[in-house]
């Protein structure tokens, strides 16, 4: 049974992932990120609508440093979700599916969400 | 679970969620750039129009759609002891549907006819 003998690595840390892959499980991070802010998003929205205190008190908490930082990690959450989501909706209508096109446009949007969230950043920043 | 929303249906659901939520972003970005709201009274005058209101909530109703059959996909990977499955996926189906009717709630409140 030489077959049995061959080196399995399923050390996330040995494997060498292919962009491919890495674009894959950052989706998948953006997404898990995305749905646990989604309550806390939606009570802001709510309660935005609702009074004028709670319109003042939305606009309190977005000026708050601690949620600033989890603005930021959710502006790069939702431009590399949208970038690599419109990737898939492409790849489904079979455009792009050989290799190279395929990390190409992997690369694309890794890089593209990195540029524009930094660049989402400095226009609300400044 | 129930067993017509497995497979196709929600991968189906996922994609059309998908473009709708694009369309919405855009949509929203360029309104929001043009007339940005500065205090309550124009905040709550943008979704006063019932069309953008209910672009507003078919919007959050996708969302919520949307990330649902994520999170069920990531349990189908993660979460093989299906009992444990089962009621995580009704907590979650629970929470989105509360989710639901909040927002439709808020936003049912400031539409005007």
């Amino acid at each position: 049974m030489k077959i049995r003998s061959r080196p399995k690595h399923l050390n996330l840390i040995k494997v060498r992932m292919p962009i491919t892959a890495i674009a894959s499980i950052l989706h998948r991070l953006s997404g898990v990120f995305l749905f646990l802010v989604t309550p806390f998003l939606l009570y802001i929205f709510v309660s935005s609508l609702k009074s004028n205190s709670g319109f003042v008190l939305a606009v309190e908490w977005l000026d708050c440093w601690l949620i600033k930082l989890v603005f930021l990690i959710l502006i790069w959450a939702v431009m590399h979700h949208l970038l690599a989501g419109i990737r898939y909706l492409l790849l489904d209508l079979d455009i792009g599916l050989n290799r190279s096109s395929a990390k190409f446009s992997a690369t694309l949007a890794i890089i593209m969400a990195l540029v524009l969230s930094l660049l989402i950043m400095l226009w609300v920043l400044l | 679970m129930s067993p017509r929303a497995q497979g196709l249906r929600t991968w189906l659901l996922q994609r059309l969620s998908a473009v709708y939520m694009i369309a919405y972003t855009i949509m929203a970005i360029v309104w929001l750039s043009l007339n940005a709201p500065f205090d309550f009274v124009a905040w709550q005058a943008i979704f006063a129009p019932p069309l953008f209101n209910i672009f507003t909530l078919l919007f959050v109703f996708l969302l919520l759609a949307h990330a649902w059959v994520g999170v069920r996909d990531i349990f189908v990977d993660y979460v093989h002891h299906l009992p444990t499955r089962f009621v995580l996926m009704t907590l979650i189906s629970t929470m989105q549907i509360m989710l639901a009717i909040w927002v439709f709630m808020a936003l049912f409140s400031v539409v005007q006819l």
